[in-house]
C-alpha cells in the first residue's frame, strides 16, 4: 500500500467528519438523555418515547461516520487493495467532505435542545408526540446538506469510481464548499432553540402549531444560503461538468466564499434564540406575530451580507464568468 | 373543494310537546351544531326565560360513575390485551348492539336492575383491597417476629405491663458498644440487656423498669438503633366475611404467631384468587352489557345538558346553531317528521364576520383523509381558502420524490394496505393515514422506478443488473435534479400567489392584490432575466434588459410601497422560500448515499470472511431498515414543512373553528327505530 500525502489528506478528512460529528451528536444525545432520564424517573412508560427523542440527534453521529468510512474506502483503506494512491487534490477535497458532514454535525447540539423539550412535552401529553416530533427533526436539515454536500464532492471527485478527476483548483474549492455549508449547518443550534419553544407553545396549546413552524424555520434561510453557495462552488469550478479549468489561485478563492457564507450563518443562532422568545411572546398575545417576526427577521440581515459578498468574491475572482 | 362547506345559521322552534323527541332525533342526526342562545347575538333572547337544568342530569353523573368504577375494576381482571401488532394489522372488530328508544325512567330501571346484578363488583373489589392491604401488613409482622426467634419469649411482654418497659432493638454490631454504653450512662443498673445476632445484625432486649421508660424512648431516638415493632396488626384487621382469621396479633412466641400469620396469609391468597374469579365471571356476563349501558348514558346525559343552551318562553322551544347548506334539507324533513309539522324553522346567511362561524371541510371522499394534514396547521377561516385540495397530491409527490426508492416504496405500500385493512377499519385516522401511506408509497415506487432507486444501488451492485427506465438519478445528476426542485418550487410558490389573488378577489382586498402579489409577477421575470445576463448564460437585446430592469424596479417599489423597509426581507424571504426546494435533491440524495453506503458495508464485510456473510446480512438488514425508518420520516416531515412554510407563507392564515355537530357518536350501540 502506498501512503502518499493524498491518502493523509484524505484520513484527516475522515477524522474531521466522524470527530466534529460526534461532538455534536455526543452534547445533542446527552442533552435530550437527560431529560429522558427525568421524565422515567417519573414516569416508567415514557421510557421508549424518550428513547426515540434521543436517538433523534444521533443521527449527525451517523452521518460523520457514513462519511468516514466512505472515504477511507476511497482510499482502499478499508475494502480495497489499496495499490492506487491518492491525488492530493482529491485529499484536499476530502478535507472538505470531513468540515461540510462534521462541522454541519454540531447542529445536533441543537437537536437535542429540541428533542429535550419533546420528551419533556411527550411525558405531559402523548397526544403532542406528532407535533414534537416534526419541530424536533428541523434541525436535522442542516445536517443532511452537510451529508449532502460531502457526497456530492466525493461523488464528483471520483472518489466512488476510483477514477479520481480533481484538479487542486478543485480540491480547495471543496474546501470552501466544505466552510460554507459546515459553519452555515450550526444554524440548526438556533433551529433547536426556537424548536423548543415552538414544542413548548405547542403542548400548551395545539393552535399554536403553524405560527410556532414558521418561526422555528426561520434559521434554516442560513442553511439554505450555505448550500446555495456550496453547489455555486461546485457547478463554476466545473466539478458538475468535468471541465476543470478554474485556476488553483481561484480555487484558493472559493474557500473565501465559503467562510462568508459559512460564518455569517451563524448568525442563525442568534435568529434562532429572538425565533423562541418570538414564539413565546404570540403564545402569549398572538396579535404581536407580526412584531415578533421583525426581530426575528433582523439577524438574517447579516446572513444576507455573508451572501452578497461570497457571490460577489466568485464574480470578482472570474469563478461566475466575469 | 377549494373553500370550506357552506354553512347556514338555523333557529328552530317548537312547542314544549315536541321538544325531547325532536332533541333525539337531532342527535342521531348529527347534523346541526347548537349553540347557546344566550351566548350568540339572537335576535330573540331578550324574550326567553332563564335557562332550564334537568333534575335527572344528576342521575344520569352518579350512575356513569358507578358504571365506570365497576368497569375499571372488571378491566384489572381481564386477560392480557392483544399485542400492538395484531391491534393495528388484526384488530377484533366489535359490532354494534341494537338498542330501542328508552325514556329516562325505563334508561335508569335498566340501568338498577344492572347494577344489583354487577354492582356486587364494587364489594368484591372493597374486599380485594382490604385484604391486599392486610397481607402488606402480615408480612411486615413476619418480619419483625423473624428478628425475635432466637429469643423464645412470649411477644406480649414486649411494650408496658405494671413495672416493666421492655423493647427490641436492632442495631449494628459496630454501634452496640455505644448503645450499651449509652444505656448504662442514663439507666445505671436498672436494666436487663439480651442480645443475639441475626444475620449482620445484633437484635437486643431491652428490659427496664417502668419509669425510665421516657428515658429509653428518648435515648432510642437516635437513629443508629432501629425499634423491632410487633403491633403493626392490632389497627388493621380485615373485617369481611370471605376472611376468617383476621385479628391482631394473636399473642404467643414469635414461631407460634408466624405460622399462624402464614395461614392467614395463604388463607387470603386463595380468597383473592376466588374473588378474582368472581370478577372475571361479572365481567364475562355483565361486562359488554355495562359498556352499552354507559354509552346511552352519556347520551342521555348529552341530550339533557343541551337543554340549557335553548330558549324558552311559556310554551315554545328556541334552538339556534348552525348546518352546512347541503344539509338544510335534510334537517326540514326531520324537523317536519318529529313534530307533525308543529314546528318553525328560519336559515339565515351567516354574518359578515367570518370569525365566529363554525368550519366544516367539504372535500370529495379521496381527499379527506389529508384535512387532518391540514388541521395540524390550523383549519381555514369560514371565507378562506382550504388548501388541502393542493396540499394532499402535491405532499405525495414530494414525498416520493425525496424518498426515491422502489422498494421502500413497497414496503410503505403494503404496510399501509395490511394497516388500511386492520386497523383502519376500526379507526378513522389510521384509516385516513393508511390511505395517505398508500398514496406515498405508490408514489415512492414511481420515482424510485425513474431515480433507478432499489435499496440503493443492490440492484448493480450485487446483482450486476441495470436498473431499467431511469429518467433521473439523483446521485449521478444533481444538478438536472436540483434544477427539477428548483421549478417545482417556483410553481408551487406561484399556485400559491394565485391562490391569495384568489383569495383577496373574494374578499375585495384589491390593494393586496395589487401590491402584495402582483409585485411577483414583475419582480420574477425580471430578476430572471437580470441573473441570465449577469451570469452570462443568455444574451438579450438592449430592450429586453431595459425592460426587465424597469419591471424589477416597479414590482420592487411597489412591494416597499405596501410593506415600507420590510420590503426587503420579503425579497430575501422568497428567495429563502424558493431555494428551500432544494431540500427535495438533498433528501432524495441522503437516501440513495445512505442506502448505497450500507450497501458498500454489506459487501466490505461479506468479502473479508467466508463468515463474515452472516455479519454482512445483519449489517444490510439493519442499515437499511434504519435508513427506511429514517427517510420515510424525513421526507413525510420535509414535504409538510415545505407546504406549511413555503406554500402557506404565501396565501394561508387559518384560525378557523371546527364544527361541531350535536352528535350521539354511538360505539358500541346502533338505535334501532320502532314504529312510533
Amino acid at each position: 500500500m502506498v501512503i502518499g500525502i493524498g491518502t493523509v489528506l484524505v484520513v484527516i478528512g475522515a477524522g474531521l467528519a466522524v470527530g466534529m460529528s460526534a461532538i455534536g451528536a455526543g452534547i445533542g444525545v446527552g442533552i435530550a438523555g437527560a431529560s429522558g432520564a427525568g421524565v422515567t424517573a417519573v414516569k416508567e412508560d415514557k421510557f421508549g418515547v424518550s428513547l426515540v427523542f434521543q436517538a433523534l440527534p444521533q443521527t449527525q453521529g451517523i452521518y460523520g461516520l457514513l462519511v468516514a468510512i466512505l472515504l477511507l474506502v476511497s482510499t482502499g483503506l478499508l475494502g480495497g487493495s489499496g495499490s492506487t494512491d491518492v491525488p492530493v487534490p482529491v485529499g484536499l477535497a476530502a478535507i472538505g467532505c470531513g468540515l461540510a458532514v462534521g462541522v454541519a454535525g454540531l447542529s445536533a447540539i441543537g437537536q437535542g435542545i429540541a428533542a429535550s423539550s419533546g420528551i419533556s412535552a411527550a411525558a405531559e401529553d402523548g397526544g403532542s408526540i406528532g407535533r414534537s416530533m416534526v419541530f424536533s427533526v428541523l434541525p436535522e436539515t442542516q445536517a443532511i446538506y452537510g451529508l449532502l454536500v460531502a457526497i456530492l464532492i466525493m461523488a464528483f471527485t471520483g472518489m466512488f469510481s476510483g477514477l479520481f478527476t480533481a484538479t487542486t483548483a478543485v480540491g480547495f474549492a471543496a474546501i470552501g464548499c466544505g466552510f460554507a455549508i459546515g459553519f452555515a449547518g450550526l444554524s440548526g443550534i438556533g433551529q433547536g432553540i426556537a424548536a423548543s419553544s415552538g414544542i413548548g407553545a405547542t403542548s400548551e396549546n395545539e393552535e399554536m402549531f403553524g405560527k410556532a413552524l414558521v418561526f422555528s424555520v426561520l434559521p434554516e434561510t442560513q442553511a439554505i444560503y450555505g448550500l446555495l453557495i456550496a453547489i455555486l462552488i461546485m457547478a463554476f469550478t466545473g466539478m458538475f461538468t468535468g471541465v476543470l479549468t478554474a485556476t488553483t489561485a481561484v480555487g484558493i478563492a472559493a474557500i473565501g466564499s465559503g467562510l462568508a457564507i459559512g460564518l455569517a450563518g451563524l448568525s442563525g443562532i442568534g435568529q434562532g434564540i429572538t425565533a423562541s422568545a418570538g414564539i413565546m411572546a404570540i403564545a402569549r398575545n398572538p396579535d404581536t406575530m407580526g412584531r415578533a417576526l421583525i426581530f426575528a427577521v433582523m439577524a438574517e440581515t447579516f446572513a444576507i451580507f455573508g451572501l452578497l459578498i461570497a457571490i460577489l468574491i466568485m464574480f470578482g475572482v472570474g469563478l461566475m464568468g466575469a | 373543494m377549494l373553500l370550506p362547506a357552506e354553512i347556514k345559521q338555523v333557529t328552530i322552534g317548537v312547542h314544549k310537546f315536541y321538544q325531547d323527541r325532536l332533541i333525539k332525533d337531532l342527535h342521531e342526526a348529527g347534523i346541526m351544531e347548537i349553540r347557546n342562545i344566550r351566548d350568540s347575538e339572537s335576535d330573540v333572547s331578550e324574550i326567553l326565560k332563564e335557562g332550564y337544568r334537568s333534575p335527572e342530569l344528576g342521575k344520569y353523573a352518579e350512575y356513569i360513575l358507578k358504571i365506570n368504577t365497576i368497569l375499571e375494576y372488571l378491566e384489572e381482571v381481564r386477560e392480557d390485551s392483544p399485542g400492538i401488532l395484531r391491534e393495528l394489522f388484526s384488530p377484533t372488530v366489535s359490532l354494534k348492539n341494537p338498542v330501542l328508544r328508552r325514556d329516562h325512567a325505563q334508561l335508569f330501571r335498566e340501568v338498577e336492575d344492572l347494577l344489583g346484578e354487577a354492582g356486587d363488583a364494587i364489594r368484591i373489589k372493597d374486599d380485594l383491597s382490604l385484604m391486599r392491604e392486610r397481607c402488606g401488613y402480615i408480612c411486615e409482622e413476619q418480619e419483625s417476629l423473624t428478628l425475635l426467634l432466637p429469643f423464645d419469649f412470649e411477644t406480649d411482654y414486649l411494650g408496658e405491663s405494671e413495672y416493666l418497659y421492655i423493647v427490641a432493638v436492632q442495631v449494628d454490631p459496630a454501634s452496640y458498644e455505644h448503645l450499651a454504653d449509652e444505656i448504662e450512662r442514663q439507666l445505671g443498673d436498672e436494666v436487663v440487656l439480651i442480645k443475639e445476632m441475626v444475620d449482620t445484625q445484633y437484635v437486643t432486649i431491652i428490659a427496664t423498669l417502668r419509669d425510665n421508660q421516657n428515658t429509653l424512648d428518648n435515648l432510642l431516638k437516635d437513629p443508629l438503633f432501629t425499634r423491632v415493632e410487633t403491633d403493626n396488626l392490632r389497627e388493621n384487621s380485615v373485617n369481611s366475611k370471605e376472611n376468617p382469621v383476621n385479628s391482631a396479633n394473636p399473642g404467643g412466641k414469635p414461631s407460634e404467631i408466624i405460622a399462624l400469620l402464614s395461614d392467614e396469609l395463604n388463607n387470603l391468597k386463595e380468597c383473592q384468587t376466588r374473588l378474582n374469579g368472581e370478577l372475571f365471571a361479572i365481567d364475562k356476563k355483565w361486562g359488554a352489557k355495562l359498556t352499552i349501558l354507559r354509552e346511552e348514558l352519556e347520551i342521555g346525559k348529552e341530550q339533557l345538558n343541551v337543554l340549557s343552551a335553548f330558549g324558552r318562553t311559556k310554551d315554545a322551544v328556541i334552538i339556534e346553531g348552525w348546518i352546512a347548506a347541503g344539509d338544510v334539507d335534510a334537517l326540514e324533513s326531520l324537523c317536519e317528521e318529529t313534530t307533525d309539522g308543529h314546528v318553525f324553522y328560519e336559515f339565515k346567511e351567516p354574518s359578515s364576520n367570518p370569525d365566529g362561524v363554525p368550519v366544516k371541510y367539504d372535500n370529495p371522499s379521496w381527499l379527506q383523509p389529508f384535512e387532518f394534514l391540514t388541521s395540524m396547521f390550523s383549519r381555514p377561516k369560514y371565507d378562506e381558502v382550504d388548501p388541502t385540495l393542493f396540499i394532499g397530491p402535491i405532499l405525495i409527490v414530494y414525498f416520493g420524490l425525496m424518498l426515491g426508492d422502489a422498494v421502500y416504496g413497497l414496503v410503505i405500500l403494503i404496510m399501509a394496505y395490511l394497516l388500511y385493512r386492520g386497523a383502519g377499519r376500526v379507526s378513522k385516522s389510521v384509516h385516513d393515514l393508511s390511505i395517505i401511506l398508500m398514496g406515498a408509497g405508490g408514489a415512492t415506487i414511481v420515482f424510485g422506478v425513474m431515480q433507478g432507486g432499489y435499496m440503493g444501488d443492490f440492484l448493480p451492485r450485487f446483482m450486476g443488473i441495470t436498473p431499467p427506465f431511469i429518467v433521473f438519478n439523483p446521485l449521478d445528476d444533481p444538478i438536472s435534479f436540483l434544477q427539477i426542485a428548483l421549478v417545482i418550487g417556483i410553481i408551487q410558490i406561484n399556485l400559491g400567489i394565485v391562490v391569495a389573488i384568489y383569495q383577496n378577489l373574494r374578499r375585495k382586498n384589491y390593494y393586496d392584490i395589487i401590491y402584495g402579489q402582483i409585485p411577483w409577477f414583475f419582480i420574477q421575470p425580471s430578476a430572471a432575466i437580470l441573473l441570465f445576463l449577469f451570469f452570462g448564460w443568455a444574451d438579450y437585446g438592449s430592450s429586453v434588459t431595459m425592460a426587465a430592469c424597469v419591471g424589477g424596479i416597479i414590482g420592487i417599489v411597489m412591494l416597499f410601497k405596501k410593506e415600507g423597509p420590510l420590503g426587503f426581507f420579503s425579497l430575501t424571504g422568497f428567495l429563502g422560500d424558493w431555494l428551500s426546494y432544494a431540500r427535495l435533491l438533498a433528501l432524495a440524495l441522503a437516501t440513495g448515499g445512505i442506502a448505497m453506503t450500507v450497501n458498500i458495508l454489506t459487501e466490505m464485510v461479506s468479502g473479508a470472511h467466508p463468515a463474515g456473510v452472516i455479519l454482512a446480512i445483519f449489517i444490510f438488514i439493519g442499515g437499511q431498515t434504519f435508513n427506511f425508518a429514517l427517510q420515510s420520516l424525513g421526507a413525510f416531515v420535509h414535504s409538510l414543512r415545505l407546504q406549511f412554510v413555503e406554500f402557506f407563507g404565501q396565501f394561508y392564515v387559518g384560525g378557523g373553528r371546527e364544527f361541531m355537530p350535536f352528535s350521539a357518536g354511538r360505539v358500541v350501540t346502533e338505535l334501532v327505530e320502532e314504529d312510533r
